[in-house]
């Protein structure tokens, strides 16, 4: 795989226009592999064809050339027997950016964005949901391009906003999931373990493949201590003055616990759990994303 | 309450680093963020708690830091009680002034050591223990002033001299700069009662900002023998005291030298605290010349072991009569016949009286003055000595308003605050002398029908003090009193010699008279004709006589000339010979002061700026400079404190 330089996040802020940061994002990590991470991810044989003059001799398989002495090509099943939903949070404590970073929200829809790019370039149906204490938004799987218009266009419609109910928005979810998929869930998780276990356990029993992002921003994971904090809660509104080494403290304690207790409801349920900082390239965040599924496939 | 204070203040320009010190807390307290943060839920009660003591302890850390900085100035700025004198003999700046009692009690042996040098052992320590750069100085009896003293150690010799604090304390008025140097000044003595009642009054006088601290030396069970007031009996035996003071005395061997031969020589026994008269037989010869009785024993003070004897002689009083001298020259001339022993007689006008008249006269008479010198007028005001008669008639010619500008108003009002009170009398009809009795040593023997032909026509009433003689109407003719400096005062209601008030002079009455005031006189006074003392100026009997006199020690050695000298000083006790041109000689006995084996101590009464501490306190204070609760409180503080400021440091997490 070509480690070549990847398109930073903080060079994707002036780039308003989700499309494009998407298509930047996606034709730029492509381009780089030797072959597509998605291939064979959804795809069945299907029958045998007749080679057909000016097609790429690549396609014919050489074996059953050898055995029968006839120019055949594989065909497969459609990818479209995949759905997957992309379900991204917009409640406001994802609207957080530290030092005119990309703010959570931003970056997770970029992420999503650009998985649902992906996806439909594999013609599998995308859907997407956003959620804060319920779902806001739901645009049904499809594998049209138009669909992969409509989800950019939604999110960019989209604003963080109001408390998050992780529970209540993954259970509303699973109740309109009829078939089996893949949900890739985006989201900070600032809420109670027990309501996050719950949502994806609900999911999961819909038989559903889970993917959780983990969208952090790099002061979350690292407080600065020199500095004295008023805090203001952006989804509850209270505020607290604490000292950077206090804070630093127990937030990092807090979220230790907050991350093992994730971890290990992830693990019981075998959900993909991966944590993501908003300052982490987004191929690179999608090829580990990615390498990871193919190897759990 | 104990009140702090530095030997080097300077230093606490340095506490302007605190002024840093809460500089750099508040240029390093965290910048406060205002930060609209995704979630507060990891921010529980104990964050805020936890926040409330972490700026507690930011608090404490700065104040404990500054504790420090400041105990750490403090330390450097050398505190010091300013309470405790002795304070000062750990002061860098300060220079310590040495005094020890140079007299002959200091030679008292304790352990084989005399208090005198334990005295300069003591100083010895203090030069070593010092602070290095405080300068030590000791005072030089001999040249009166302080000289540093150097690291030798000195032997004590104790001086025969008397005691001689006034010059130690001018020399330390005028040695001292005290505006610009702290000093400290040390007395090393026995502390006898004389000496005490001379430095309690001294250190009245000296300013606060010398501190002074008493080392008593005194014995501690102090016990001595000694021989005292040893005369010849007769031709062929001595009579002397001997003394046992705290021990008694048990075969105390007594024995008497003439003439470098020991004559008789006696065992002794005394009971603690008692005194025995005993006599010893000489032989004819050497009841010529004098000697010694010495008592052979071993005590502590050796020097009282020893007294000398001379051959009583007639000695002769200086008479100085002061005023008219034409009006007084009868009384002069009343005092020559009369005895032998009135030489010479002087008259002085009153406004010619030098201090050297004042000074060398035994006896002096005030008549007739209608003024008097500033000589004189100072010599009253200041003079103290009980060795001298003052007799002063008064002129009843002179009234209360007049009294002013009358001379022997003007001397009594300086001296006798009710002489005034009294009123001029004048008779038609004279009136006699009445003596009030017989048997006194003043009136014993005298004629009485003489008193008969005195005549008086004038007095002045009331005189003060002891009436010694009454007029007929039982008026105070003569009295004798003291005054403020205790001197003794004989006053005369009228005035003597040649005068239109009495008939004194006229009658037989007057030459007896007269030597009787001048013998009471002398009487009165304290002065013995023996009791020469070491280094007390005897007044030389040949002074305005134009005699000289030789002075020759035991072994016939010239060691001084009396010329036209007021006094002569002795530095030696012994047996001295004096002989005066065409006349006959005589022998002096000069003796240590006696006081100076008086086993009676006192501590010196201790002012804001005296301490009186023993050798050992002493001693303690400079071995023990860096103990004591005192001294070591700050480093304990200080310790806590950096304790406290490791406690609360917070160790950076990687």
């Amino acid at each position: 795989m070509k480690t070549a330089s990847f398109l930073k996040p903080q060079h994707l802020v002036p780039i308003r226009n989700l499309n494009l940061r998407a298509k930047l994002i996606v034709e730029g990590m492509i381009a780089g592999l030797h072959k597509s991470p998605f291939h064979g991810f959804s795809s069945e044989f299907l029958e045998y064809r007749h080679y057909l003059p000016g097609e790429a001799a690549s396609k014919i398989d050489w074996r059953k050339f050898a055995k029968t002495d006839r120019t055949m090509v594989k065909l497969f099943e459609d990818e479209t027997n995949l759905f997957a939903h992309i379900l991204i949070d917009k409640s406001a404590s994802m609207g957080f950016a530290s030092e005119n970073r990309m703010s959570k929200f931003e970056y997770a829809c970029t992420l999503g964005a650009s998985c649902a790019w992906i996806l439909i370039r594999q013609r599998d149906a995308v859907g997407v949901a956003s959620f804060d204490e319920d779902i806001s938004l739901y645009l049904p799987p499809k594998s049209t391009n138009t669909q992969l218009k409509n989800i950019i266009g939604s999110l960019d419609n989209l604003k963080p906003a109001a408390p998050t109910n992780f529970g209540k928005a993954l259970d509303m979810m699973a109740r309109g999931v009829r078939k089996r998929g893949l949900c890739i869930v985006i989201s900070d998780l600032f809420d109670d373990p027990q309501n996050i276990i719950h949502g994806l356990r609900h999911l999961r029993f819909k038989k559903q493949d889970i993917i959780v992002i983990w969208l952090l921003d790099p002061f979350e994971q690292q407080i600065d201590k020199s500095v004295t904090y008023h805090f203001h809660d952006l989804e509850t509104g209270k505020t607290v003055a604490l000292d950077g080494k206090t804070a630093s403290s127990f937030y990092l304690n807090g979220l230790n616990e907050h991350r093992n207790a994730v971890k290990r409801a992830c693990r019981e349920l075998q959900i993909d759990l991966e944590s993501v900082s908003t300052d982490e390239p987004f191929q690179k965040a999608l090829l580990r994303i990615l390498k990871k599924r193919s190897r759990l496939f | 309450m104990n009140e702090i204070s530095f030997f080097r203040p300077e230093f606490f320009w340095a506490l302007s680093f605190i002024g840093i010190i809460i500089l750099l807390h508040f240029l390093r307290r965290p910048k406060t963020v205002r930060l609209d943060f995704s979630s507060l839920r990891f921010f529980h009660n104990d964050a805020v708690r936890s926040n409330r003591t972490r700026k507690i302890r930011k608090i404490l850390q700065l104040l404990t830091r500054i504790l420090i900085v400041a105990l750490l100035i403090s330390l450097f700025a050398a505190p010091y009680k300013n309470n405790d004198p002795s304070g000062n003999l750990h002061n860098p700046q300060c220079n310590v002034y040495c005094w020890v009692d140079p007299t002959m009690s200091m030679e008292y042996l304790q352990n084989q050591t005399s208090l005198g040098q334990k005295a300069h052992d003591l100083l010895d320590s203090l030069s070593r223990y010092l602070p290095a750069s405080s300068r030590l100085f000791l005072y030089d009896y001999n040249d009166k002033k302080f000289d540093l003293k150097g690291n030798e150690s000195e032997q004590f010799k104790g001086s025969y001299k008397p005691l001689d604090m006034d010059n130690l304390f001018e020399t330390v008025l005028s040695d001292i700069d005290f505006s610009s140097e702290q000093s400290l000044l040390l007395l090393f003595s026995d502390f006898q009662e004389p000496v005490t009642d001379k430095t309690d009054s001294l250190l009245k006088i000296l300013p606060g900002q010398l501190t002074v601290i008493c080392v008593p030396l005194t014995p501690q069970h102090p016990w001595n023998y000694s021989m005292k007031d040893v005369i010849l009996a007769n031709e062929e035996s001595v009579q002397g005291t001997v003394c046992a003071n705290g021990r008694d005395l048990v075969k105390g061997r007594l024995f008497c030298e003439t003439g470098n031969m020991r004559t008789e020589t006696a065992l002794i026994d005394i009971k603690n605290n008692g005194c025995v008269n005993t006599r010893l037989r000489i032989s004819g010869k050497g009841n010529l010349q004098g000697g010694k009785v010495v008592l052979d024993i071993d005590d502590p003070l050796q020097f009282d072991n020893i007294s000398f004897f001379a051959p009583q002689r007639e000695q002769n009083h200086r008479v100085l009569i002061v005023g008219n001298r034409q009006k007084n020259s009868v009384i002069a001339s009343a005092l020559n016949v009369s005895d032998k022993r009135w030489n010479p007689v002087i008259l002085k006008d009153g406004l010619d009286v030098t201090y050297t008249d004042l000074d060398s006269a035994d006896i002096i008479i005030v008549n007739n003055v209608s003024g008097i010198s500033k000589q004189m007028d100072a010599f009253m005001a200041a003079y103290s000595g009980k060795e001298k008669t003052l007799i002063c008639a008064l002129d009843n010619s002179d009234t209360t308003v007049q009294a002013s500008e009358s001379g022997s108003f003007t001397l009594l009002n300086k001296v006798l605050k009710d002489v005034s009170s009294g009123k001029s009398v004048s008779l038609q009809t004279p009136l006699t002398l009445v003596l009030p009795d017989t048997i006194s040593d003043l009136w014993k023997g005298f004629p009485r029908m003489r008193l008969e032909e005195v005549a008086v026509y004038g007095y002045y009433d009331r005189i003060p003090g002891e009436t010694l003689l009454h007029l007929g109407n039982g008026s105070g003719f003569m009295s004798q009193i003291n005054d403020q400096f205790s001197r003794n005062w004989i006053i005369l209601a009228t005035p003597i010699g040649i005068t239109e008030k009495n008939n004194l002079c006229e009658t037989g009455f007057f030459v007896p008279f007269v030597d009787r005031v001048c013998r009471y006189g002398i009487a009165m006074s304290s002065r013995s004709d023996n009791s020469i003392l070491t280094g007390v100026p005897y007044r030389n009997p040949f002074y305005n006589s134009e005699i000289s006199a030789s002075v020759l020690d035991s072994d016939n050695r010239l060691i001084n000339m009396l010329q036209n000298q007021s006094s002569v000083i002795f530095d030696q006790p012994g047996i001295y010979k004096i002989v005066p041109e065409g006349k006959k000689p005589y022998y002096l006995t000069v003796t240590i002061d006696p006081d100076e084996s008086m086993l009676s101590y006192r501590l010196p009464d201790t002012l804001k700026n005296s301490v009186n501490m023993p050798p050992d306190k002493l001693l303690s204070a400079l071995n023990s400079r860096q103990s004591g609760f005192f001294w070591f409180l700050p480093w304990i503080i200080l310790f806590c404190l950096i304790a406290l400021e490791i406690l609360l440091w917070e160790r950076k997490r990687a």
